[in-house]
């Protein structure tokens, strides 16, 4: 049984539809609130790498407005606020590391038994190292000056 | 009766062949066509309702800075606020008419 002619017609279309639309969201020609309001919802689910990516679509054919400036803000601050907390736990980290040698935390991590979970800081350290940078990466990505279309 | 049968018959058939040629198309192709169609008045609606989910945005990061209800800061977060984010506090100043 093959589709009828009207079918297959409203398939095509839908189809270049969007096949177009993709290309289109793709390259930032779509409004610029559509990039926004993505960005925006990137942030509410934390995902800080899609914010950055959808608000340089806002901005690449479009002018920056007041609106784009205001999310640019937005998840500046969030990332900033995310490399903040991961600094309060390095300093925690590094406190129990790195202790004074007249403390009390310096002798006890002379002690062999509390070598594992030395190592395991240490590991978790650098994992919040490598977060701080790649999050300062990103910030900088975003707060790049953009070229007026 | 016979009639019916056949036109229900063929009715069928041609819903499950479009149904195949649709889903068919969408793994070949990795696109939603229906979705495609819907992506336009979407990007509408997206434009009404920006300006809303930049103030939830914009709340959420107060309430993470100050660990409490943006309804609740105190005269002198707010200013530490406006220090640090101008372009939001005062976007949010003429969106909220405060």
């Amino acid at each position: 049984m093959v589709p009828a002619l009207s079918f297959l017609t409203k398939v095509l279309t839908g189809l270049v539809a969007a096949a177009g639309l993709d290309q289109l969201t793709k390259h930032g020609f779509m409004p610029q609130a559509n990039y926004i309001k993505a960005a925006v919802k990137a942030l509410e689910k934390d995902d800080l790498d899609e914010a950055v990516r959808n608000y340089k679509l806002s901005v690449k054919k479009w002018r920056p407005t007041q609106r784009s400036e205001v999310a640019k803000e937005i998840i500046s601050s969030a990332i900033s606020l995310r490399i903040g907390k991961l600094q309060g736990r390095l300093a925690e980290l590094e406190a129990v590391l790195h202790p004074p040698w007249y403390s009390l935390q310096y002798w006890r991590n002379l002690l062999p038994k509390n070598r594992p979970k030395l190592e395991e800081l240490k590991r978790e350290q650098e994992g919040f190292q490598e977060a701080v940078r790649v999050l300062e990466n990103m910030r900088a990505k975003l707060l790049e000056d953009e070229k007026t279309p | 009766m016979s009639k019916i049968v056949k036109t229900t018959a063929a009715g069928g058939a041609g819903f499950l062949a479009g149904l195949l040629l649709e889903k068919g198309l969408e793994s070949i192709t990795g696109l939603d066509f229906v979705d495609g169609l819907f992506a336009v008045s979407g990007s509408i609606l997206a434009a009404l309702s920006v300006n809303r989910d930049l103030v939830e945005a914009a709340a959420r990061n107060i309430e993470q800075m100050f660990g409490k209800d943006p309804l609740d800061i105190t005269e002198a977060e707010w200013r530490q606020f406006k220090e640090m984010n101008p372009k939001t506090a005062e976007w949010l100043e003429k969106a909220l008419k405060i």
